[in-house]
Formats: structure tokens, C-alpha cells, sequence
């Protein structure tokens, strides 16, 4: 059985992972250390993490949402949801590992399945399933 | 206008130092959790028990607030089961 102390430096250590990714966007407009510490706080109860990176004045936003797992002591990301928001809550490009499609919008199977991205025009792209990526995919729309 | 960050100014080991030494708050998290809640529950009009049947695991769970709504619902299990082992929690029931 993990140790809540464990659990705890496991999921610290992914938050930190997390932070060094969000710097290649422009600088949050929140104090986003503080941010991560009450993430963490969070998931020590609900192995999840839902963060919001907000830019009020670019009227966007960044959501992190994932939930973990920990077999063998180490971290899994069981599931996860990214997305970049503008205003209004229209998303602009979301990734997730909802199991709900299995090709893309040209009918392709998607390359690393259940992962895939709803593109600006909502349409279903293969993704690999990485934050950092998905960052790259983000960049332009900031 | 946002800037852009050259680098960090925490370190890794400052960081995972300052994580480890705080002491989370349950009932500030169910709390927040309740609230989220509520306010799908409000925006949706639908019980979030009802939603997680109806809705999770079907193609209409593919949406930005449904995605959120059963993760949402997720995690006050989650942290509503961790609590049943050490207190009584009869006073905290979505609904």
C-alpha cells in the first residue's frame, strides 16, 4: 500500500513537471505557485488535479485537469483533459483520453488511441497524449 | 501584455520542499468540491447522481462541462471515501 507521504511527493513531483511546461506560455496572470500548492493539497485527497492558468487580458484561459493513478508506486495519469478557453467558454482546441473515439475526421484511426484532439474546428485529430504538446499545439493561440 | 519567462524563479527542491510541509484541508476541499457541484447541478438541472449515470461513458460525456462535472463528481468520492474511515460524514451529501 502507497504511503499518503509517497502519494503525496509523487504527485508534487508531476505538479512540478507541470509547472516547467506552463513556462513556455506567456506568464499567468495569477500567482501561479501558489496555484500549484493548493493543487496539490487537492489531489493528496482526490488523486486529480483541475487548475486553472488564466489570461483576462487575452480573455483566455488554460485548463489542466488530469487524475491519477499509482501502480507500483509510481504515478499514472489515468486520465486527463486539456484545453485552451477563450472567453465565453468557447474552447479553442481540447485534448482528452474520454475513450469515445477511434478515428479521426478522416476516418483514420487515431494514432495513440483513446488520445485525440478537438481542433479549432472541432474536428477529431490523433494526438499522443502529452501536456507538452499539447502546450505546442497552444502557443499560437497566445 | 503577458511577458513571456525566461526561467523559473523557484527551484525543483524549494518547491517539492514547500509541497511537502503543508497540511491539506478536507473540508476546504469537499467544500469546493460541493459547490462545483451544485452549480452544474443549478446550470444543468439535473442530480450530479443522475448526470454520472445518464451521462458518463456515453459520447455526450465528450463535452468541456460534462468532462469537468464527472471528474468533478469523481473526486468528491474520492475524497469522500477517504474521509468515511476516519469521521462521520453524514452532514456532507450532494444534493
Amino acid at each position: 500500500m502507497l504511503s499518503d507521504k509517497l502519494r503525496k511527493w509523487l504527485i508534487s513531483n508531476r505538479v512540478w513537471e507541470i509547472y516547467v511546461l506552463l513556462q513556455k506560455l506567456p506568464k499567468p496572470e495569477v500567482d501561479l505557485v501558489s496555484v500549484l500548492y493548493e493543487q496539490i493539497e487537492r489531489a493528496v485527497f482526490t488523486n486529480a488535479l483541475a487548475m486553472i492558468v488564466p489570461w483576462p487580458s487575452l480573455n483566455k484561459k488554460f485548463l489542466v485537469r488530469e487524475m491519477y493513478e499509482f501502480p507500483k508506486e509510481r504515478l499514472r495519469i489515468k486520465y486527463y483533459s486539456y484545453a485552451l478557453v477563450e472567453t465565453g467558454d468557447r474552447i479553442i482546441i481540447r485534448a482528452d483520453s474520454a475513450p469515445h473515439h477511434e478515428r479521426d475526421y478522416h476516418r483514420k484511426l487515431l494514432t495513440k488511441f483513446p488520445h485525440h484532439l478537438h481542433d479549432e474546428n472541432g474536428r477529431i485529430c490523433s494526438f499522443s497524449g502529452g501536456l507538452g504538446d499539447f502546450i505546442n499545439l497552444a502557443m499560437p493561440y497566445l | 501584455m503577458p511577458t513571456r519567462k525566461a526561467s523559473s524563479k523557484i527551484t525543483k527542491e524549494q518547491f517539492l520542499a514547500e509541497a511537502m510541509r503543508r497540511e491539506p484541508n478536507r473540508a476546504k476541499i469537499i467544500n469546493a468540491l460541493v459547490k462545483q457541484l451544485h452549480a452544474y447541478e443549478k446550470k444543468y438541472r439535473m442530480r450530479s447522481e443522475i448526470f454520472f449515470k445518464l451521462i458518463v461513458g456515453t459520447p455526450l460525456e465528450d463535452q468541456e462541462d460534462f468532462l469537468d462535472w464527472a471528474m468533478c463528481y469523481r473526486e468528491y468520492f474520492k475524497v469522500f471515501q477517504s474521509q468515511l474511515s476516519e469521521e462521520n460524514v453524514a452532514a456532507h451529501v450532494v444534493g
